[in-house]
Parts: C-alpha cells; structure tokens; sequence
C-alpha cells in the first residue's frame, strides 16, 4: 500500500472523528455537548485530517517533514483517542482506532519498494 | 389443590384485583402508577412492574421526550431552574410540574402533550437562589360526582406560597380551592413573616386533606417564621389544623424547623410522618439556647388532628444545618421471627436511624454520646449527639483524608489549610478559626432519601461525601468582608440578628479541585433484616470540561433512586448528564444513557398498555453543575419485547 493510500486511512478516520465530534458538541444529550473536551477533540481531530491530507497530497515530501508529520500524528491520534476515553465517546474511539490502523500502515508505507521506487524514478527526472 | 381451595384462591385474587383497580389497596405503589412524589404514601419508591429485567435492560430506548420551554441558565432575568420534580403516572396521564411553576400533561406512551397550565407566578428569587420545583400532587375524590369538574386534580405550589388547584383532565382552575383555585398560603405566615412559604415541594395527599410544608430562605435570618406544616381540605383549601415545631416561647427569636420535603403516611393507623428540619440561624444557636425538641427530628403526627404520636430527635441543638431531609421511608421488617412496623430515616450527617414506626423506639441502636464543645462566645453546643454504629454509617467516623493529587498539584495548599482548622471528629462545632465539617450540609443523603425494595427488604441510597469549612465570623469582620453584607460573596451568610456572620466554603485547592479523598459519591444497600452493609459502590462521576474523572471517584449526588421489584434500581442524581441502572444484588451498573442534564429528580416507573415505562426529568442543579435543561424523557424496550 502506498503511504498517500495508508493516510488516506487516517485522514478518514480523522473525518469521521471530526463528524462524530461535531456531533457531539451540538448535539443536547451527547452528555458532551458545548463543553471544552468536545471542542478540543474538534480541534485535534481537524489537525489529524490536515496532517494526514497533506501526507496524501504531497506525496513527494521529503526530508524531515513527513517523519515529524507522522511522529506528530501518533501523538495527535492517541491524544485524542485517551480524550475520546475521557469524553466517553466510544465512536470517536473507534474512528481514531482507524486512523491508528492507517498510521501503522503508513509507517510500513515509508519503507516499501513501490515508494522507494517512485523516489528513484523522481530522482532520476530530477536530475 | 382441592376444587373449593381453587376456587377460594381464585376469589382471594380476583377481590385483590378488583381492589387494586379501585384504589382501596393501601399498600405500595400499584402495578401500573406513581401516583405520589415518593411513588407511593410509604416513600417506598417501589415498582411491582418486573418487564424491565437485568436480562434485557441493555434493549432500553428512549421511547418519547417532552421539552417544556421553562428553563433558565440564569443569564437573563429570571434566576437559573433547578428541576427536581418527580413525573407523576396516575389518571392515565404523566404529570410534571416545572421549575416556573406550571403543570405539563403528557400522554404516557407517546409524549403527546395533553394540556399545560400557566400558573402566572412570579419568577424572583424570593427565597432561594433559583427556581426550584420537586413536582406535583394528586387527588381524586372518593366518589366522584358524575359530570363535574375537578373529582380528579393536581396540585402545584410556587416561590411566591400560592397554591394551585387544577382540574386532571383539562388543566382547568378548580374555582372552589381557595380563590379561583389559587390557595395563598402566606395568609397564614404571621410570625416573623421575613419572607414567603415558598412552596417548592408538593402537598401529601391523603383522603381529603392536602399537608404541606414549605422551604425558607436559609442562613440569611436568624429570626423567621416558625415552622408551621399546614393541614388543608383537599377540595376548599381550608385550614383544617396546624402543627408547630417551635414551642411558643421561643418563637420570638428563632425560627423553621420547617418541613421543607416530601412526608409519608402509614395508611393502616393515620399516621403522617413529618422530617423536620433545624432552626435558625442554622449555624449558630446562642439565641435559641432553650430546648426545640421538634428539631431536626422525626416526628409521627395523627393525619386527622395534628397531635403529636412520638418525636425523635436526631440532632439536639443542631448548629449544622442537618435538617431531617428526607420522607422516612415506611416498610416492615422480618427481623428475629417478628414482623416489625419500620420506619428507615436517611440523614444528611450519614446515620441510618431505623425505628419501629408506631412507638418511635430504635430497632437498631441509637446511642448518646459526647460531642466536642464549642469555643464560640454565646454558643452552647449539646453536650452529647445520637450515634448509631449500625446499619453502618454511609458517611464514615473519620473524614476521608488528603488528596495527594489534590495536594500535589496545589503545591501542598490542602495539607496547610488542613493545619488552620479544627477537627474533632463528627459534631465539631462552627468555629471562629474554621471547622472541618464532615459531614458537612450537603452530605450523606439529600432529600430523595432512600428507596425500599419490601419483598427483600433490601434498602437502598445515594450519599455524598463532601468535606466543608464553617467558619463563625464576629460581626464587625463579617461586615468587613462583605462590605456590610452588600458584596456577593459565595459561601458568606448574614445570619442576622445573631452576633455572627457566617463562612461556608467547600474544601477545595485553589484550582477548585477537592482536597479530600474520593469517592464523593457512592450507592448503599442495606439488609433490613440485619442491619448489614449488603454493597456500597461509587455512583456517577464527576465531570469537568466534559471529561469524565475514574468511575472510582463517584459524584456529589442529588436526587434518589427507585427500584423495580425485577430487582433493577434507576437513577439520575449524579452531576455527570446520565441516568443509570443497578443491579439490585450487586451495584453494578446494568444500563446508562445521556440526558440533557444532572436527572436531579427521582424518576418514575409505571406501566401503561402492557408496557413498562421509565420517565426521568432532566432539570439539572446548580449545586453540582451550571447545566440546565426541561428534558422529560421515557424509556421503555422495543415493541418486540
């Protein structure tokens, strides 16, 4: 699977995330609803989606950027994932559980030949 | 089984029947209502419905929800609600009264509103701080005249201490209660008349006569109106007689011992069961030094005239705000091969006070023992206090303890505070350098009291653990604190006419986090036939920013349970928006769902067409979050079951 497709996992995780989390914060009996936890996991399924999408777009990112974008989603999935804990909310539970899913398989992603090989055919256009 | 033995069995089942129908039986709830603000004349809070079981609870769905529009967050003019009335399932209907004191009819399968009733009242906080309603009562005359209005009616008080008398099928005054069907209560509050009888809890109905009590406005005075329960005619609103708490002599410079909750009757001997609650000022008693024997106790009174059966004090010279809260809840014991008429009182300070319910005497031990004396110039604190060991305490001997995380994170501000106060266990008195109180006001149980399951006796409840500081403050630096009572400050009472002011703060760190151990809130049940703890598990949980704090922490709770006789306990009560269901034989939690807010009210069970319905109102309180709402919502299983 390439890493543009195993974030794509992520970022529809982090979508449905989103959704459920707007949901629950409009939502009158969400028991959730208004309150600041709702807002943060909002907040920090958004940035999710944002970092899993620009993994999906930019496919030729190099460098440092995408290690850090991939560290930074780790801590962004399992934050909200204990928050979603937190919140009682098992469906944004299960949601940041894919985006952990497309995480895994992002990382495995970085290191496969079909990835190696579009660099190297980038590599050689470029130069 | 012989043929004339099945027939006589046959006969006995159909005139129970029959009766039942009827109303003629005295007993518990009937099958299919919930007819009283307890369930039931006996606050047994018990439902003989068995279609909601443990086995198939996890189906339970929201069947209908009803918003009636009075609500309030208090950010307008009128002061914020706080719903805490019990529906009513009698007449075919559930009846709900709201905290801006109108009455909503619901059709009990589909939530179809019926009719609503405007009262009109006035929306200040005359007396307390917010809008508060605990529901509704209902009458039904014993013979009803064919054809007229208002055989059937509903009752609602309000802030203002208006009663109002409406028809149960229209919503319709009933013009010959009181004037145009509106009873003034404060007609009859001639001494030290400070402020209305607001009349937040709904009359007892029994026969033909409405009892009502009424709530004041605590800590402010210390001179108040005495605490009158008033005896009306149920289709006049006649006095009919007067019960007084405070003797005569002593009136003049004191004041409640109100009746401010519900009351029960033991139906087979007339008796009315009053909880009475402490005078004022509530934390300083140098002014009323003479013996109020009626205060904070419980106290049987004859339904027909008022007098006086028995009286148990349960507080003497009550500094502590522990008003007896609660409905004592009536049930008979099997206990040593005997079968004993019971009356289990819940109390704020923890006690379980369970008595024979026709002489007053302890069927569990209460012992005297002596309490710590106050160091407070003018106060003469009782020299000893009721204890009882067994059931055992829900609030125990020793207070909880520091919260290391609570400490911890407040760089040790709760271990320093801890060193200012003083503590000498249960019964310290207020002091000028502050008390630790635990109990405290808002422990132990509120006033829902406790629920009953009579086949197992199994007795059940909700309590609090929250560790207060009172503190007594001279007069000169009270008023310098408050600007000469002009500031609003939380926690400070006047207390006026006493040489003192007072401080109520909860023991919380600067980050608002409690300082002392949890649990804060826990579910009890009890075996009546022993006494014995049978389990006792956190209840609720806390909530802050939306996050849920660990199970094993519990809530603060208000409200109280009822229990189905399929062995299932429902209940709201805690602070996080939730409404739960308990295994009766463990305290597990069976079932939970999300409501609109704290469910700070008892619910109701009723059967309606062969199905079983569980209605929550769901009004929140300002004393465990700022979340409102006029959620009234039933639960019942899908049509398969």
């Amino acid at each position: 699977m390439s890493r543009a497709t195993s974030a794509g996992v992520i970022a529809l995780g982090a979508a449905a995330g989103l959704i459920i989390s707007l949901i629950a914060y409009t939502t009158r009996s969400s028991g959730i609803n208004g309150t600041g936890g709702a807002l943060l996991v909002i907040a920090s399924s958004t940035a999710i989606l944002l970092a899993a999408l620009a993994l999906v777009i930019w496919t030729s990112m190099r460098g440092w950027l995408p290690g850090t974008l991939i560290f930074l989603l780790i801590l962004g999935i399992l934050g909200t994932a204990f928050a979603a804990y937190l919140l009682d909310s098992a469906w944004l539970l299960v949601a940041m559980a894919v985006c952990l899913v497309g995480w895994f398989l992002t990382v495995g992603a970085r290191r496969a030949p079909v990835v190696r090989s579009v660099r190297s055919v980038k590599g050689k256009a470029s130069s | 089984m012989n043929s004339i033995l099945k027939k006589r069995t046959v006969a006995l089942c159909s005139g129970l029947a029959l009766a039942t129908i009827l109303g003629l039986a005295p007993a518990g709830a009937a099958d299919n209502t919930w007819a009283t603000f307890n369930g039931d004349l006996k606050a047994q809070k018990y439902s003989p419905a068995d279609q909601i079981t443990p086995g198939n609870i996890g189906q339970l769905k929201k069947a209908w929800e009803v918003h009636t529009g009075d609500v309030s967050d208090g950010s307008g003019n009128i002061p914020m609600s706080v719903w805490s009335a019990t529906p009513l399932f009698v007449n075919d209907t559930v009846y709900v009264g709201t905290p801006f004191y109108n009455i909503v009819a619901i059709e009990p399968d589909t939530g179809k509103v019926k009719w609503t009733y405007k009262s009109n009242a006035v929306l200040k906080a005359l007396t307390q701080p917010d809008m508060k309603n605990r529901g509704v009562a209902y009458w039904q005359a014993e013979n009803p005249a064919e054809g007229q209005p208002c055989q059937k009616r509903i009752y609602i008080g309000t802030m203002d201490a208006k009663l109002h008398a409406v028809d149960a099928d229209t919503g319709k005054p009933c013009a010959d209660f009181g004037v145009n069907g509106i009873l003034d209560i404060n007609a009859w509050n001639t001494q030290n008349a400070k402020w209305p009888l607001s009349i937040l809890q709904p009359p007892t109905v029994y026969k033909d006569k409405l009892y009502i009590g009424w709530a004041g406005k605590d800590w402010v005075e210390s001179i108040a109106p005495p605490g009158t329960v008033f005896a009306v005619d149920a289709r006049t609103g006649k006095l009919e007689w007067t019960f007084e708490s405070i003797p005569e002599s002593v009136r003049a410079k004191t004041g409640t011992a109100n009746v401010w909750s519900s009351m029960s009757i033991d139906t087979d001997r007339n008796i009315l069961y009053l909880p009475v609650s402490s005078p004022s000022p509530n934390f300083y008693g140098g002014n009323r030094t003479e013996p109020i024997p009626l205060a904070t106790s419980v106290t049987a009174v004859d339904t027909e005239t008022g007098k006086i059966i028995w009286s148990r004090q349960l507080v003497h010279h009550d500094i502590w705000d522990y008003d007896t809260n609660s409905a004592p809840t009536l049930v008979d014991i099997e206990k040593n091969g005997q079968t004993i008429p019971a009356l289990v009182q819940a109390s704020k300070q923890g006690f379980l006070y369970i008595l024979n319910r026709y002489t007053g005497e302890p069927i569990y031990p209460i012992e005297e023992r002596p309490v710590p004396a106050s160091d407070v110039e003018g106060e003469v604190a009782a020299k000893t206090q009721p204890f009882v060991d067994h059931p055992e305490p829900m609030v125990h001997a020793e207070w909880p303890g520091i919260f290391w995380l609570a400490d911890t994170l407040s760089f040790g501000y709760c271990s320093r505070k801890l060193k200012e106060l003083r503590n000498e266990g249960r019964f310290t008195p207020p002091s000028r350098q502050g008390t630790l109180a635990y109990p405290a006001t808002i422990s132990g149980v509120e006033w829902g009291g406790g629920a009953v399951d009579p086949v197992s006796q199994t007795y059940v409840a909700n309590h609090s653990h929250v560790v207060q500081i009172y503190q007594i403050l001279p007069r000169e630096i009270y008023n310098e604190d408050t600007d000469n009572d002009v500031r609003e400050t939380g926690g400070f009472a006047p207390m006026k006419d006493s040489p003192y002011g007072f401080n109520l703060t909860t023991f919380l760190n600067p980050f608002g986090m409690p300082c002392w151990n949890p649990p804060y809130g826990e579910l009890s049940a009890y075996d009546l036939k022993t006494g014995n703890l049978l389990w006792r598990k956190p209840m609720g949980a806390v909530q802050q920013w939306g996050f849920y704090m660990p199970d094993a922490w519990g809530s603060v709770t208000i409200g109280a349970p009822a229990i189905t006789k399929s062995g299932l306990i429902f209940i709201g009560a805690s602070m996080d928006s939730k409404v739960r269901a308990f295994d009766q034989k463990t305290g597990d939690v069976l079932w939970k769902a999300d409501v609109d807010a704290p469910a700070v009210a008892m619910p109701a069970i009723y059967t309606y067409k062969g199905k079983q319905y569980v209605v929550f109102v769901a009004g929140g309180n300002s004393i465990l979050t700022p979340r409102v709402s006029d959620q009234v919502v039933a639960f019942t299983l899908p049509d398969a079951n």
